[in-house]
């Protein structure tokens, strides 16, 4: 799934990075909706070049261009349902675009958002922290889990186990000693965890303090302004000018 | 002060019919090094739980006797209280850090307390310093080797300023180079905070002997839930010895064990080549 | 018996920057012992990968009896040869200990009136008789890894590697494994034990491949790499105490054997008196 990688952070440090994430968030948000309300493809090739800008701040066109060609195969699902369908090559084309303007309006989030930056956002948005928590513990947590997937898988085919092996009804069959040892490993861990999370007193105060809180500089400033201006300025082309 | 007490202590978890713990009568002062050994499966790690309060909390089973730490009876006071006069790294550095830093898993445990930030800011460079893993602040556990993981861990721990710290095999996953450095690392971690005026109590949980040996005050031997030997460290090696109870004593010391009588030799020998002397050297006073 | 050679082994894990393995050439004759040694992350467990076909050689090639191992399948070379996860859990999923053992026979499409007997005959041979209808899972921990070798032993695979096997071992438990491994090489089989602990190396193994940061920086007789304090720096390992006996005693093939050794000690020292 190459196209992933357009959503999985890298530490970097740049203009965007260091935005905060609520900020980031409503400018996604914001981003995500003007993609979905043009068919315009002027519009659309705009907002993809402001896209293009952001990437760019946040050094990662390369990522970017990557995932395009994870794209490729939506690409084709689009034009032939066009085709098949009554549409016409041009609304291929427009629907391409927004599939495009639409998963970079995400990506650029999460390129430069970590997963823990995203939980906090979620609590400061009011979330419960067993919520948010679980929520940064389960990205923490799932090369390590994959990790320990992968070492059962080898041992069971060391010891001849092949899925790809007989019936329908035997690759279920053949798929239970890998699920079993991953599934009793796994509760093993979330015991581990919960232990080490009460030791260091986990739920011991309803009103936890964060170490480093959110701050909005003059930068996450800017950013909501730019997304207001973005919201009316859709608004009037779409009401006013009647833009499709 | 007394650091930890146990009186009769008896625990059996839920759903087994062994009993874990048997009649355990324990005291460790503040500022002693212990270590506690014994056989897989005797109930050492069983023993770390209950001073961490961790059972009876989140343990089910049938907890009879005393069992105090710092004087908190620890049958009812929360886990999260004991966990400020005292903390516990355990045996899988995987499974203690839960962020994707290090300097937010060490700040985890004083945000939990609800600490102001700038405290929890020292205390985190404290902790980081401590371990010698400044370095590291940034880095993703993910990322980091066995060894590295379980200094974040320690400095995790130490971020809640416990005087008590518990040690669950801590190099069980460790190769001998990590081991060494951490074990080395420990006793560091214990001077410089008892020179800084404090008077912290460590109490390791392993198999591993050798390594340690220098460091300890005190071993004591658990088998079946109980405890067989308690005291000073060579003795309990050398009496564990003669019993024939099954604990990982040095290569050094079980040549010394066997010979020393015969030999006459006095103290055990710290190299193979101080073994080598010391038994020739008999050798030449004798003949 | 089976043979190893592997030949400029290059070794990337997919999206790796660097190679895990860079290089590596070695061959494994029949009936030999040989213990892979190295820190964590040196590349030993990726090495063992390769060996077994888990993993296939990114450059350079690795030869099961001269076949190359990318056009074989995983069954196939398993069935030959064993490997023995460093973590007995994760292989367990079978209700029952003779569960455990009949799975691999089964996988190898051994007639069912055999896999009983075989289960009986191997459960007698490591010490797990008394376990047969007991759960993997609540065995002790030496038990679980005894059953973790005998699951794979079973089947009579020409060789045997094992990953780690005294990682989180007390004593008396890694006495019980070494007592096993050593069967299995007096059989005339090929074990290869993938470990950091030397000492545990030096009493099974006769020869020893040492890899540092994915190369291999010795190879041969173990007893005479572990005694060069040069290699065993360089690889982050330890001497382990029977060598360190021999070079300050000058005594040769000496064996961890305490009560054996202390009275060959003490023979000597009596000698060296009259």
């Amino acid at each position: 799934m190459s196209f992933l990688r357009a959503f999985k952070y890298r530490r970097k440090d740049t203009v965007v990075h260091r935005l905060d994430p609520r900020s980031k968030f409503l400018l996604s948000v914001v981003l995500m909706m003007v993609s979905i309300m043009f068919a315009d493809i002027r519009v659309l090739l705009v907002l993809i070049s402001g896209q293009l800008i952001l990437l760019f701040l946040a050094k990662s066109l390369g990522e970017w261009f990557s995932s395009l060609r994870g794209l490729v195969f939506f690409f084709a699902v689009i034009f032939i349902t066009q085709l098949l369908f009554g549409g016409t090559f041009y609304t291929g084309i427009v629907l391409s675009l927004r599939l495009v303007a639409l998963s970079s309006s995400m990506s650029w989030f999460f390129l430069s958002s970590t997963p823990e930056d995203i939980g906090r956002a979620m609590s400061v948005a009011g979330l419960p922290i067993e919520l948010t928590f679980s929520f940064t513990m389960a990205i923490r947590f799932i090369p390590v889990i994959y990790d320990e997937f992968q070492s059962i898988y080898d041992t069971q085919r060391s010891r001849g186990l092949e899925l790809e092996k007989g019936g329908f009804r035997d690759r279920i069959r053949n798929l239970m000693p890998i699920l079993i040892p991953l599934l009793v490993g796994t509760i093993r861990r979330t015991y581990e965890i919960a232990d080490a999370m009460e030791v260091r007193a986990f739920g011991a105060s309803p009103k936890r303090t964060t170490y480093k809180p959110l701050k909005l500089k003059s930068g996450d400033y800017i950013v909501c302004i730019a997304s207001a201006i973005l919201v009316v300025s859709a608004l009037a082309l779409k009401m006013v000018y009647g833009v499709e | 002060m007394t650091a930890v007490k146990l009186r009769k202590l008896c625990f059996r978890y839920a759903g087994s019919e062994k009993q874990a713990l048997t009649n355990i009568d324990l005291t460790i002062e503040e500022g002693e090094s212990v270590l506690i050994t014994g056989p897989s499966g005797c109930g050492k790690s069983t023993l770390a739980r209950v001073l961490m309060g961790l059972i009876p909390h989140s343990y089910p089973g049938e907890l009879e006797g005393e069992a105090y730490v710092f004087d908190m009876d620890v049958k009812n006071t929360p886990v999260s209280r004991i966990a400020t006069r005292c903390g516990i790294v355990f045996q899988n550095p995987d499974n203690q850090l839960f962020t994707f830093s290090v300097e937010d898993d060490v700040a985890f445990g004083p945000e939990n307390l609800a600490l102001p930030p700038d405290e929890i800011g020292r205390r985190v460079d404290e902790a980081l310093r401590l371990v010698g893993i400044e370095h590291l602040r940034h880095s993703s556990p993910n990322n980091l080797s066995g060894g590295e993981q379980q200094k974040a861990a320690i400095a995790s721990i130490l971020s809640m300023k416990p005087s008590l710290l518990i040690f669950d095999e801590p190099t069980s996953m460790l190769d001998p180079s990590s081991s060494a450095s951490l074990i080395e690392r420990i006793f560091e971690l214990k001077r410089s905070l008892d020179e800084a005026g404090g008077k912290t109590t460590v109490i390791i949980v392993e198999h591993r002997i050798d390594l340690l040996l220098k460091h300890l005050s005190r071993i004591i031997v658990i088998s079946e839930g109980r405890v067989v030997l308690d005291g000073e460290p060579l003795r309990v090696l050398e009496e564990s010895f003669r019993r024939g109870i099954p604990i990982n004593i040095p290569p050094m010391l079980q040549i010394y064990f066997r010979v020393k009588d015969r030999c006459g030799l006095e103290k055990p020998p710290t190299t193979v080549r101080e073994l080598i002397c010391m038994l020739g050297g008999s050798v030449s006073r004798d003949g | 018996m089976v043979k190893i050679a592997v030949e400029n082994l290059y070794f990337r894990y997919p999206e790796a920057a660097g190679f895990a393995l860079r290089n590596v050439s070695f061959r494994i004759e029949e009936g030999e012992s040989v213990a892979i040694l190295g820190e964590n992350g040196a590349g030993k467990t990726t090495l063992a990968k390769n060996l077994n076909g888990l993993l296939k050689p990114t450059e350079g090639s690795v030869k099961i009896d001269g076949v190359d191992t990318r056009s074989l399948s995983v069954a196939k070379i398993a069935r030959k040869i064993g490997f023995v996860n460093h973590n007995p859990e994760h292989q367990f999923f079978a209700e029952k200990v003779e569960d455990e053992i009949r799975f691999g026979l089964r996988n190898f499409g051994f007639p069912e009136e055999t896999i009983d007997k075989i289960i009986q005959e191997v459960l007698s041979v490591f010490g797990l008789e008394e376990y047969r209808g007991k759960n993997p899972f609540q065995l002790s921990g030496g038990e679980k890894k005894r059953l973790a070798i005998a699951s794979i032993m079973a089947w009579r695979p020409e060789a045997l590697i094992v990953d780690e096997p005294t990682i989180g071992m007390d004593y008396a438990q890694k006495m019980n494994i070494r007592r096993v491994l050593r069967r299995i090489v007096s059989e005339g089989r090929c074990v290869i034990v993938i470990t950091h602990d030397v000492d545990f190396a030096a009493t099974i193994c006769e020869r020893a491949i040492i890899l540092s940061r994915g190369e291999v920086i010795g190879d041969g007789r173990l007893r005479e790499l572990l005694s060069d304090d040069e290699l065993v720096e360089k690889a982050s390992l330890r001497k382990p105490f029977i060598i360190e006996l021999e070079e300050e005693t000058g005594l040769t093939g000496l064996e961890e054997d305490f009560d054996i050794l202390s009275s060959i000690l003490m023979e000597v020292f009596q000698k060296c008196r009259s």
